[in-house]
């Protein structure tokens, strides 16, 4: 039982992962040719979309903030392991084993803090581009801290059972 | 109490590898925590990352930095400056350095030249007859190199955070650049021709095939800067046309990265940016609250009360970012430290743009430099060699870097020449 619940698990987090990754690509690829296309209006034919730049933005946004997930993911957010590499390596695996649980702890909040965030914005209820409500364009906020505060929960976890969390897989 | 003790555990969880954005962003929740401000805040602020052209500018020019990385793009440049200059005496060296500096400056300081042309370099350098010790300490001093001139990556990101225009900081790092460059350049013919190493015919016929295969590296540049500086396009369209263009060459043209290599260089692009821009947004935060206390006049008044010349404030000024930048990477030390130094600095009327020059050329140095020069850490896996033996290799560069730091920090007309 528990062997397949674990592989059920697995497999989700698997499809997940390919899905973020796809998601990316196809995101990336749509906005260089957004961008592309606003340049040629402007140039070429003097029009554009007036909403063009916000979406640009936007999008960069969300690009920023599922890069950092992914980030997340590989272990390559900007850190200074300065005392890891001093330490005998007993005392900093327990120091990558807290800051797995210290920043599972901050995304927890940071995804708390955006989900009323964006609470109070659906209640505003103000539209961006293309008529878009702004508060689904920033969904992505309580989105991917809620990633990042799973995936550090994960790390923390395996940590647990006596798997690196924090170092370079 | 509960400042303190929060601080102490802050530091300790980012010595102890915590990621920089965690850290900075608990801060951010926790001083708007303690006076009283609901901490959706914190989000709102970061939100602000949203109302910021130039990161599309980021975004796109750190794409084409890793779609020409991955192409022959280095090979070739090293092939056609050997071509060049590879006829005089210290002429591989000089190679070295400009096809470093050309590199990094479109790849963005990433420790992708030490990785893509270091390999190359230093079987060359040996082979001619350069000193060991100096073809390592040039190589990995040389990682870094490209900082100041555009479209490097942390230049945007200084514009982002200073709010100065970056088509004029691009131009106030031309001069700096080169003078930096000059004066390695004169460094390693002269070992080149002290060390009498050896030098390659020269072949007209080489040269001309080189340059044909190169040509469309050549012409970039002018892809970057026409638009911009011609008034046809903004700074974010200007990365839009250059990420088309590399990835038209690099595609169709020259045929050396697949298609099916895009989704693992978009992965690297997006992991790279999004671990940037998070700290961005994070700092953006703490920053606010930070203004919103006045501590950034605070400190002023004090340093004020204590330094009274703009020449000694220089001196400090320079000692404190060379520590900054021995403990973190470029991108953010601009995001953490620049905010509250800016205001600092201005209260000693010092330009804005000729700070920005001042900010990189120190932390490039810091690229270089013990606990953690990143440098350092990616030439000893690149070359297999002892991080310690490369920091020694690399003294000789860094008092170099040292020297031209001096007169870039005192002699303002250097960034501001070509502003005016």
């Amino acid at each position: 039982m528990a062997v397949f619940i674990s592989r059920y698990v697995k497999g989700i987090i698997q499809f997940f992962e390919k899905l973020e990754k796809w998601l990316l690509v196809i995101l990336l690829g749509a906005l260089v040719g957004f961008a592309l296309l606003q340049i040629i209006l402007r140039n070429f034919f003097s029009t554009g979309l007036v909403w063009g730049d916000d979406l640009l933005r936007h999008g960069v946004l969300w690009i920023s903030i599922l890069g950092a997930s992914r980030a997340t993911l590989e272990k390559k957010h900007i850190r200074i392991d300065l005392l890891p590499k001093v330490l005998p390596a007993r005392m900093s695996f327990i120091a990558d084993f807290l800051c797995c649980f210290l920043s599972f702890l901050v995304c927890v909040v940071l995804f708390w803090a955006s989900w009323n965030f964006v609470q109070g914005e659906r209640l505003a209820g103000h539209t961006a581009f293309a008529s878009i409500p702004y508060w689904w364009v920033e969904l992505i906020f309580p989105i991917g801290f809620a990633i990042m505060a799973l995936r550090f929960g994960f790390s923390f976890v395996s940590g647990l059972v006596g798997k690196p969390g924090m170092m370079e897989r | 109490m509960k400042t303190a003790l929060f601080t102490l555990l802050a530091i300790l969880m980012a010595f102890s590898g915590a990621p920089l954005f965690v850290v900075i962003s608990a801060a951010a929740l926790f001083c708007f925590y303690l006076i009283g401000v609901d901490i959706s805040i914190v989000v709102i602020e970061m939100y602000r990352l949203a109302a910021n052209p130039l990161l599309i500018a980021l975004l796109f020019f750190a794409f084409a930095g890793y779609v020409l990385a991955e192409s022959g793009a280095g090979q070739r440049l090293v092939k056609l400056s050997t071509a060049i200059f590879g006829c005089v005496r210290g002429g591989l060296a000089v190679v070295a350095l400009l096809s470093c500096a050309f590199f990094t400056a479109l790849t963005g300081a990433s420790g992708i030249t030490i990785v893509a042309l270091g390999g190359l370099l230093l079987p060359a350098l040996l082979k001619e007859r350069y000193p060991e010790n100096f073809s390592l300490g040039l190589l990995t001093s040389s990682g870094s190199l490209g900082l100041l001139f555009p479209p490097s990556l942390p230049m945007i990101i200084y514009g982002v955070v200073a709010g100065v225009s970056i088509p004029k900081l691009f131009l106030a790092g031309l001069i700096p650049g080169i003078f930096l460059l000059a004066l390695l350049v004169g460094y390693s013919v002269y070992r080149g021709v002290r060390g009498e190493c050896r030098i390659i015919t020269f072949d007209r016929q080489e040269l001309l095939q080189t340059s044909r295969e190169t040509i469309w590296e050549i012409l970039l540049p002018v892809v970057v800067f026409g638009g911009i500086y011609s008034g046809f396009l903004a700074v974010s369209e200007a990365a839009v046309v250059t990420l088309v263009y590399v990835l038209v060459v690099a595609l169709a043209i020259n045929r050396d990265v697949k298609l099916h290599q895009m989704p693992s260089t978009i992965g690297k692009t997006v992991i790279m940016v999004g671990s940037i821009i998070i700290i961005l947004g994070a700092s953006l935060a703490l920053n606010s609250f930070l203004i919103d206390q006045q501590i950034p006049n605070r400190v002023l008044l004090w340093i004020q009360s204590h330094v009274h010349s703009k020449f000694f404030f220089l001196i400090i000024l320079n000692v404190f970012l060379l520590l900054v930048g021995c403990i973190l990477d470029v991108y953010s030390a601009l995001v953490i430290v620049a905010p509250l130094v800016i205001p600092v600095a201005q209260g000693y009327d010092l330009n804005l743009l000729h700070l920005g020059i001042i900010f990189l050329t120190n932390l490039q140095i810091g690229y270089s430099t013990p606990p953690i020069g990143m440098n350092l850490f990616i030439a000893s896996l690149r070359f297999d060699k002892s991080i310690i033996r490369l920091g020694v290799a690399s003294l000789p560069f860094l008092g170099i870097l040292l020297v031209a730091l001096l007169v870039i920090t005192y002699v303002p007309a250097l960034s501001l020449l070509l502003v005016r």
